[in-house]
């Protein structure tokens, strides 16, 4: 491996530097300006091509130190990371993130999931809307701050109606508590049955084609796709690329930005994705026994 | 390892990003120096032929699995329903 991946970086480096004698000189020492950050899906946000997954603090398999947890966070950002993925059923992963993200929020795109069990109620699971609604604020707190980045549903809960989940993650956008929405793990067969899509919210519709195959076979999954070794889980943590996909859409909604929230309602009409209340382009249920 | 992992998921183009999980810094400061590992083709072709694309090498965080796959009745009608005619 002696020559390959020199001599590619070292082209890439060349029109990177071109570049770069064109900024103000500080930014030359500034990591960002090196990562070669990509588009998330079609949304606009830029994310850098390693994300920093959380299960590894403060819970029961992980770092167990806080501060450790924190400084670790911290170096991850400063070297140009600015895509972290944490859970709410990550033990006190939230928090940690919370922790570390006090004055540094702006800069990351942050990611967050809701569906895993958080104790013993039968309720503080699953996608319903009553519990989704409760979660999300729940996350919220934990990771002080006003908005999350990517919502995502970690597990697919068949005994709510998929509409009842994707109207409730809609609904989060349009109210400014998330940004944007994925629903990652819908069985295939529910997922085609829906090609609309509230606005902001997107979900694997169809198997990406060639080669993303080799573990994305169930095409449903955004995690299936995981290589795992000693010390890194790596997966699949992106949406779908528009080359592969059907669209997605979305628009950075918040309370503070109505004309986006007006903005984004055009971008979806425009690819025809409906509303999520539009009975007419709802599909039909068929019924299951 | 942890290199080529990173690399092989990051080259391909349905992934946006993919997660670095470490637990302690020295594992992170690892996993950052695998950034600018660019994977040729010709290595690719050789990960190609031990995993053919389209293996699934990973079930272990699979959380759907289809209940017809698990109940046998539901892939079946009733005996009575069964014949064309």
């Amino acid at each position: 491996m002696q020559d390959n991946p020199v001599d590619s970086v070292t082209e890439a480096d060349k029109a990177i530097g071109t570049a770069s004698t064109e900024r103000p000189p500080h930014l030359d020492h500034n990591p960002r300006s090196r990562m070669r950050y990509r588009t998330l899906g079609r949304t606009g946000i830029k994310v850098s091509p390693y994300a920093l997954g959380t299960l590894m603090f403060a819970t029961a398999i992980g770092n167990p130190d806080h501060d450790d947890s924190i400084r670790i966070i911290h170096k991850a950002l400063d070297v140009g990371i600015n895509f972290i993925d944490t859970a709410d059923a990550y033990g006190d992963s939230e928090e940690v993130v919370g922790k570390a993200l006090r004055g540094r929020r702006d800069g990351v795109v942050l990611a967050t999931k809701v569906s895993r069990p958080m104790g013993d109620d039968p309720n503080q699971q699953g996608t319903s809307r009553r519990w989704i609604m409760t979660a999300v604020e729940n996350s919220l707190r934990r990771l002080q701050t006003d908005h999350i980045d990517l919502y995502q549903i970690q597990r697919p809960d068949p005994t709510t109606d998929i509409e009842e989940t994707l109207s409730a993650l809609s609904d989060l956008i349009h109210s400014g508590r998330s940004v944007r929405s994925d629903h990652p793990r819908l069985p295939p067969q529910t997922s085609s049955k829906h090609s609309g899509s509230p606005s902001g919210v997107a979900w694997n519709g169809s198997a990406p084609s060639s080669r993303p195959t080799r573990s994305l076979t169930a095409a449903s999954s955004l995690r299936c796709c995981r290589s795992r070794s000693a010390t890194a889980w790596a997966y699949w943590c992106g949406v779908r690329s528009g080359r592969d996909c059907s669209p997605a859409v979305s628009g950075r909604v918040s309370k503070r930005t109505s004309a986006a929230l007006a903005s984004s309602r055009r971008s979806a009409t425009s690819v025809a994705l409906t509303p999520s209340n539009s009975s007419s382009h709802s599909p039909k249920r068929r019924a299951c026994r | 390892m942890t290199h080529l992992a990173m690399a092989f998921a990051t080259t391909h183009p349905g992934v946006t990003s993919a997660l670095l999980g470490p637990r302690t810094m020295e594992q992170l400061d690892d996993l950052l120096v695998g950034m600018d590992v660019t994977l040729t083709d010709e290595i690719l072709d050789r990960i190609d032929e031990i995993v053919p694309p389209g293996t699934d090498v990973g079930t272990l965080d699979q959380a759907y699995l289809p209940p017809a796959l698990q109940r046998s009745d539901l892939r079946r009608r009733p005996v009575e329903e069964r014949a064309a005619v």
